[in-house]
């Protein structure tokens, strides 16, 4: 049975025409599906691999990267600083970023004062350690520890896990948050033991600290956006397949 | 025709599926659930539990988008809400806002990881020295 239309030329007519036009708009169909499908495992693995500096052969970072910039240790030395004073604790952080960097020391007192080393100061003091593995530009593990100066060790850092302050079996995106949250419940953790009196924070609005242009960042990140894409390229893509079908097939009934 | 439609039906289900996760996926606000676990008081809500403890509970309940700890309490970001939990006698004192009331209510806690000048937080970002590249 031929495919040649009435009158068309005899086997290679524009009938066989047709039917290969057809069989590759149908290849080009599944190659369509395939790309969708493989898109969305594609893409994030190979982002993921550029993000964590697979195709990047400079390896300078191993020794000179640390933990904390200056203006986050700063922060934090600020903060501990309020809570210091109201509960007559020092409060500090020792951080060993896992490269060739010095460590991170602070406190209530300042970047680089160790509550530890001044008594006369800091006759109570709770610090937050943290060790990292870090390997090829990225941290692999931390352990944290709590040390004290009281008799008995109150404060465990199984703690910071119990409440969700970390989550050590992940060294995602939120690893320099987290360290920053296990030092900056240092204060809440002490209350908790009955070693301080947790006072509330006290909402300003408008904060008299904040610049005009202060603004909350958006909640969607890369990812978000991607996927909504995604979602409304096929969405047309496959309106539009049918679409041409539709019109396709009227104008071959039309015009058979 | 016939594979035109399979195809092309296939595709728009596939995006329909993909956007419809998209948008309604990720952190949901636990601000009805606040509402109907702890007593209201002042404004906001009163726990028995202390701050960390009771930011746990909110945490376990619902997944924030980001959160903060800092000495003078927990704060908790969602799509659709702010959450302070901030230590008070006897416990924990809840306060639920708008993100943006939130964001200026909470600022001095907050600001530099939630956002900053234009909307850029610029503190505690990533995930370690170098963050790979």
């Amino acid at each position: 049975m031929s495919t040649a239309k009435p009158g068309g030329e005899p086997g290679g007519g524009p009938g066989g025409k047709n039917r290969k036009k057809k069989d590759g708009g149908g290849w080009i169909g599944c190659l369509i599906v395939v790309a969708v499908f493989a898109l969305p495992i594609a893409l994030p693995i190979g982002w993921g691999m550029w993000d964590e500096g697979v195709f990047d052969p400079d390896l300078s970072d191993d020794v000179t990267a640390v933990a904390l910039g200056p203006a986050e240790t700063a922060r934090l030395a600020e903060r501990l600083a309020e809570a210091s004073r109201r509960d007559g604790i020092c409060y500090g952080w020792e951080v060993e970023s896992g490269t060739a960097a010095p460590l991170q020391i602070g406190s209530n007192l300042g970047v680089g004062a160790d509550p530890r080393l001044d008594p006369a100061r800091c006759p109570n003091w709770i610090v937050l350690r943290a060790d990292y593995s870090y390997i090829f530009k990225e941290w692999s593990s931390v352990g944290h520890s709590i040390e004290d100066s009281y008799p008995r060790a109150e404060l465990a850092p199984a703690d910071l896990a119990a409440y969700s302050v970390v989550e050590p079996s992940e060294m995602g995106d939120r690893a320099v948050a987290e360290l920053a949250d296990a030092i900056g419940s240092l204060p809440l953790l002490a209350a908790e033991a009955g070693l301080a009196q947790a006072s509330p924070a006290q909402g300003r609005e408008p904060d008299p600290t904040a610049s005009t242009n202060d603004e909350l960042s958006s909640p969607r990140g890369a990812g978000w956006w991607f996927m909504t894409g995604l979602g409304v390229l096929l969405i047309a893509l496959g309106l539009l397949w049918i679409i041409r079908g539709a019109v396709k097939e009227r104008k071959w009934r039309r015009d058979p | 025709m016939k594979k035109a439609v399979i195809g092309g039906g296939i595709l728009t289900l596939i995006g329909a599926i993909v956007l419809l996760v998209t948008l309604t996926g990720g952190a949901k606000s636990p601000r009805d659930w606040i509402a109907g676990r702890f007593p209201a008081s002042g404004g906001g809500y009163q726990s028995g539990q202390p701050p960390l403890r009771t930011a746990d509970q909110i945490i376990r309940r619902s997944q924030p988008l980001d959160r903060a700890y800092d000495p003078a309490g927990v704060f908790l970001r969602y799509p659709g809400a702010v959450v302070a939990v901030l230590p008070a006698a006897g416990g924990s004192l809840i306060y639920v806002d708008t993100p943006e009331r939130g964001y200026a209510r909470w600022h001095r806690y907050v600001n530099g990881r939630w956002g900053g000048p234009d909307g850029r937080a610029s503190l505690f970002r990533g995930g370690g020295p170098g963050d790979g590249k």
